[in-house]
């Protein structure tokens, strides 16, 4: 674990997921290096419909490895505004890239003030 | 047709699977289904919707792909190979527990296809599989062929209701005299469970329903017309459906006190893993 990488610049959630604020006030999420080292090699990602809304804690989208299918929880509450396409061809950008290029999908929050973890809550959290 | 096998490491269903093709003269390419992700990886994307996974979101392997069809499990693909679809309502899906294999039902099976029924488990007994054979009550002939050759580890016995319910949950009618034959046999099995099952099934408008706790006293006194034995050893397990929410057990006591109606030693079972 010591080798995972948890970047300051945004929020995290118990779900194993992150939420980075964008400069137009969206936010983008994704998953963590913590969830994709225990899901393995990603082989498909089952995305949601643009449009559609989640609250936070929610599942919005299935992750499937060889060995495990996972739910992705949501962060925070908010309309899914777009989803990473590139998802589609190259789930493995999970795994190589999870704060960068394997993003998951673009959100406009209801309330930026709900409740999540900064990198270092989220670190203990993995300790605990 | 080429066929393509997904396969993993130290797999006897794998290799119960590889050997089976290899003595039937056919060629076939083997891929790691979790190291060999150039090859798997664009094949599960293109059929991941027909693929299943068991309740641990566990990936059932082998899986077969002639390039016509995708079958999934050694009971699934076994079957297919032998009797093309005649077996498919033998085989469920047959579970990844080590060593086991579940699922697979000797009363569905269809008039003519014994042999290849007979032969399908001899492979998986001969593979190392302990196999854990589900009945229904009909076909006891079969059943008993079964446990002559020493093909079944275990036993389960499901009463799926009463007779005049047997078409519509099982597919097909049974008669008192394969029922009692049944319970015999299910009696001198070495590791045999009697059990009600209160499974989910569509009735005549095709709604998904299950057996009442009344249905399931009257499966009882159905039994109890084929052995005349109250004092019979028999379990009342419920079984999962989608679309139905799963029965707790202290749903079941109005089941287990119908059943006791007749069937005096009656308890309730929970579901086993495998």
């Amino acid at each position: 674990m010591a080798d995972l990488t948890y970047p300051s610049d945004r929020r995290y959630h118990a779900g194993h997921l992150w939420a980075k604020k964008n400069p137009d006030g969206t936010w983008l999420v994704g998953i963590t290096d913590f969830a994709q080292q225990q899901l393995g090699e990603v082989i498909f990602v089952d995305l949601p419909e643009v449009g559609a809304h989640f609250d936070q804690g929610k599942s919005c989208a299935d992750i499937e490895s060889a060995k495990v299918v996972s739910e992705a929880i949501i962060p925070l509450s908010g309309m899914i505004l777009k989803v990473n396409e590139a998802l589609v061809n190259t789930p493995e950008l999970l795994n190589s890239d999870p704060y960068g290029e394997g993003w998951l999908l673009r959100l406009a929050a209801d309330d930026a003030s709900e409740t999540t973890l900064d990198a270092e809550a989220y670190k203990a959290l993995l300790q605990e | 047709m080429p066929i393509t096998l997904y396969t993993g490491k130290n797999c006897a269903r794998c290799v119960i699977l590889k050997e089976y093709l290899a003595s039937r003269g056919q060629s076939f390419a083997a891929y790691d289904f979790q190291d060999d992700k150039d090859q798997f990886n664009p094949f599960y994307r293109a059929h991941r919707a027909a693929l299943h996974r068991d309740d641990e979101n566990r990936l059932e392997i082998p899986i077969y792909d002639d390039g016509v069809v995708v079958k999934q499990g050694i009971g699934e693909v076994l079957a297919y190979l032998l009797a093309g679809d005649a077996l498919a309502s033998c085989v469920g899906t047959t579970g990844v527990l080590h060593g086991w294999i579940s699922n697979l039902n000797v009363s569905a099976c269809p008039a003519g296809e014994e042999e290849h029924f007979l032969t399908m488990l001899r492979l998986l007994t001969k593979g190392g599989l302990q196999v854990i054979l589900d009945a229904d009550g009909r076909r006891p002939e079969l059943l008993e062929q079964v446990l002559k050759e020493g093909l079944a580890a275990r036993l389960m016995l499901n009463i799926l209701g009463p007779a005049e319910l047997y078409p519509a949950i099982a597919g097909g009618p049974l008669v008192p005299g394969d029922l009692k034959k049944s319970i015999a046999l299910a009696r001198s099995a070495k590791d045999g469970v009697i059990r009600i099952l209160v499974a989910p099934y569509r009735n005549s408008a095709g709604e998904l329903e299950r057996l009442t706790p009344v249905q399931a006293g009257a499966a009882a006194e159905f039994v109890f017309e084929a052995c005349a034995d109250r004092m019979l050893p028999v379990f009342i397990e419920a079984a999962s459906g989608e679309g139905l929410p799963d029965l707790r057990e202290q749903d079941l006591l109005p089941y287990r006190s119908k059943v006791r109606n007749t069937l005096v030693k009656a308890e309730i079972r929970k579901p086993e893993t495998h």
